[in-house]
């Protein structure tokens, strides 16, 4: 029996629009990942994906429900024990770019993903480079700025500093939607390799159902901030049940 | 009978204003009236490239060589009062940011008024306005009236891009260029588009030249496919043919590296994408599988694989008689 990384209860977020009109971002929304599994969120703009993925990492906090990771409730704890929960969950987000620091180096930027649990800086170095040779790219990429590279390979830097402290779950928000095809199923052979080697679980929020189809276990179908169907992605892709699972598979254009 | 060439691309060759070496490499293409042409490629590979060279817009790109014919006449050696006919009723543009070719802030049918007279001097607002109620209506718009009086911040990003292409469609143009019309959008509205440009192409017989690196919409809607990489058109041919029968390494790595529902992982395809295109050789070389050291200094040439069906390697031939030899 496997057990849950995260666990998603009842989560509610209304949000104020200008004008005072409420937008009801996540209605009631459960979900749950166990240990190795990769899970998938499945939805167009608008419904929910983000703002979940928000409420996970803590940038928002929910209305009400609750975000349970390996047992410890993330929305009430503070302090020291929310920073050492957090060193076990990582994201990747859709714009490589933006997620570094430009005016640091990607070794530099990976080494300060680092430093709360290797204090000398020789130990760092040696481990940025295996970091970096993980996933793919030769030393000399730890003195590269994040400009001086392409977006795939910014974005396995960002991978090797999501990785650095080992977490448990890693949560990839569009990780791949702005890469080039050829790039994307590169990235995603990555996230794959890894998975294999550590037994990571996964998050995987994205709007390309073929995507998530051939990468995810489990997938959660999202619309208007509720789960309208759940299961096996197998079974979802061949055997849709709810309308709009329906309809989202007839749009996707397929080869 | 023989069909009228509306554009006819030969030999391109095009640079960056200033630059020393030119960023796409002998490109002929030729698109006929009625037929969708897909031209598919990752970013960088030179296509949006290609449509700045075809629209000739000044100070975006300088061609070096080659000519651009439309219905016959080279379009480097027109007057700038000639282009513009040639831009808007000739040929209609579509951009992949919706909102780009529309003014946020004015009312659509004001906007097909101001496109119309630019065209037209003669046309009332009335007959400007009646015009675009009938395009938006074949166009199977609901409450056509709304859309006119709305402002394009009041619409959706989806709604603003079938604005866009009924404004584009208003002068009737025989080619419509899209450039990645469908990539800014969520699935369900990109399967609304393809579906549109569809109907389009039927109803009035456009030819549509389409620019875009997915795929899933080149399948849904290309009767032919051009296959861009580093600057050249590596493979051309019908869709089934550049689909089924892939004639180039890179076009057979580009369709196993797309996610499908079937739950088959995406190969990737190893190593980047070039920065210089290089003038000689196959671009794709350093990536390629099946290369070897003279593919990238040989001097490149189509060779036919079928029926209106070319290619820019020789070596996927040298591998299937190898393998059938041995």
């Amino acid at each position: 029996m496997s057990v849950p990384v995260l666990e998603l209860e009842h989560i509610t977020k209304t949000f104020r629009e200008r004008g005072g009109k409420r937008f009801k971002a996540l209605d009631d929304l459960s979900a749950v990942v166990l240990e190795g599994e990769c899970v998938g969120i499945v939805g167009e703009s608008g419904c929910g994906k983000s703002t979940l993925a928000r409420i996970i990492t803590r940038l928002i906090l929910p209305d009400s429900g609750s975000v349970r990771f390996c047992g410890t409730d993330l929305v009430t704890i503070k302090g020291s024990r929310l920073r050492s929960a957090y060193r076990n969950m990582k994201m990747i987000f859709q714009e490589p770019r933006s997620s570094f620091d430009p005016r640091l180096t990607l070794g530099e930027s990976i080494g300060d993903a680092l430093k709360p649990v290797m204090g000398s800086s020789r130990d760092r170095k040696d481990k940025i480079e295996e970091l970096l040779a993980v996933v793919g790219l030769d030393r000399r990429f730890a003195s590269f700025y994040p400009m001086q590279v392409s977006g795939g390979e910014c974005q396995r830097a960002a991978i090797a500093r999501a990785i650095a402290q080992k977490p448990k779950l890693l949560i990839c928000d569009e990780a791949t939607s702005a890469l080039d095809v050829s790039v994307q199923a590169q990235v995603i052979e990555l996230l794959g390799r890894i998975r294999r080697e550590t037994g990571i679980s996964y998050l995987f929020i994205s709007h390309d159902l073929a995507l998530v189809s051939s990468f995810c276990d489990r997938t959660y179908v999202l619309y208007g901030g509720k789960v309208v169907e759940e299961g096996p992605t197998r079974q979802i892709i061949n055997h849709p049940k709810e309308e709009y699972t329906k309809k989202l598979l007839a749009s996707v254009l397929t080869v | 009978m023989e069909q009228e060439k509306l554009l006819e691309i030969t030999d391109l060759s095009v640079r960056y204003p200033g630059a020393a070496s030119p960023v796409i490499h002998n490109v002929s293409l030729t698109l006929y009236p009625g037929q969708i042409t897909c031209v598919i490629g990752e970013s960088g590979c030179g296509k949006s490239t290609l449509f700045h060279a075809i629209q000739q817009l000044p100070g975006r790109v300088e061609i070096t060589e080659g000519t651009v014919t439309y219905r016959g006449r080279n379009i480097r050696t027109m007057k700038e009062s000639e282009l513009r006919i040639v831009r808007g009723s000739g040929i209609g543009v579509v951009f992949q940011e919706p909102g780009a070719s529309l003014d946020p802030i004015r009312k659509i049918h004001i906007q097909f008024y101001e496109a119309l007279r630019a065209h037209d001097t003669g046309i009332s607002r009335a007959e400007s306005r009646k015009k675009a109620a009938e395009i938006l209506k074949n166009m199977e718009f609901q409450d056509t009236e709304r859309i006119l009086n709305s402002c394009p911040v009041q619409l959706s990003g989806g709604m603003n891009q079938r604005v866009a292409i009924a404004l584009a469609m208003a002068l009737d143009p025989k080619i419509l260029l899209a450039d990645e019309p469908t990539s800014a959008l969520d699935v369900t509205v990109q399967a609304q588009i393809v579906e549109e440009l569809i109907r389009l192409r039927d109803r009035y017989g456009t030819c549509i030249l389409l620019i875009t690196h997915n795929m899933g919409v080149v399948a849904k809607m290309a009767d032919r496919i051009a296959v861009m990489y580093g600057g050249r058109i590596l493979e051309y041919g019908s869709r089934n043919d550049v689909m089924q029968n892939p004639a180039h390494p890179y076009t057979k790595a580009l369709l196993q590296a797309i996610p499908t529902l079937d739950g088959k992982p995406p190969v990737g395809i190893p190593g980047r994408k070039p920065d210089i295109f290089p003038a000689r050789g196959c671009a794709f070389a350093p990536r390629c599988t099946i290369s070897v050291n003279e593919c990238e200094t040989c001097l490149l040439s189509k060779r036919m694989v079928g029926d209106d069906h070319w290619t820019l390697c020789g070596r996927m031939e040298v591998q299937k008689h190898e393998r059938s030899g041995s």
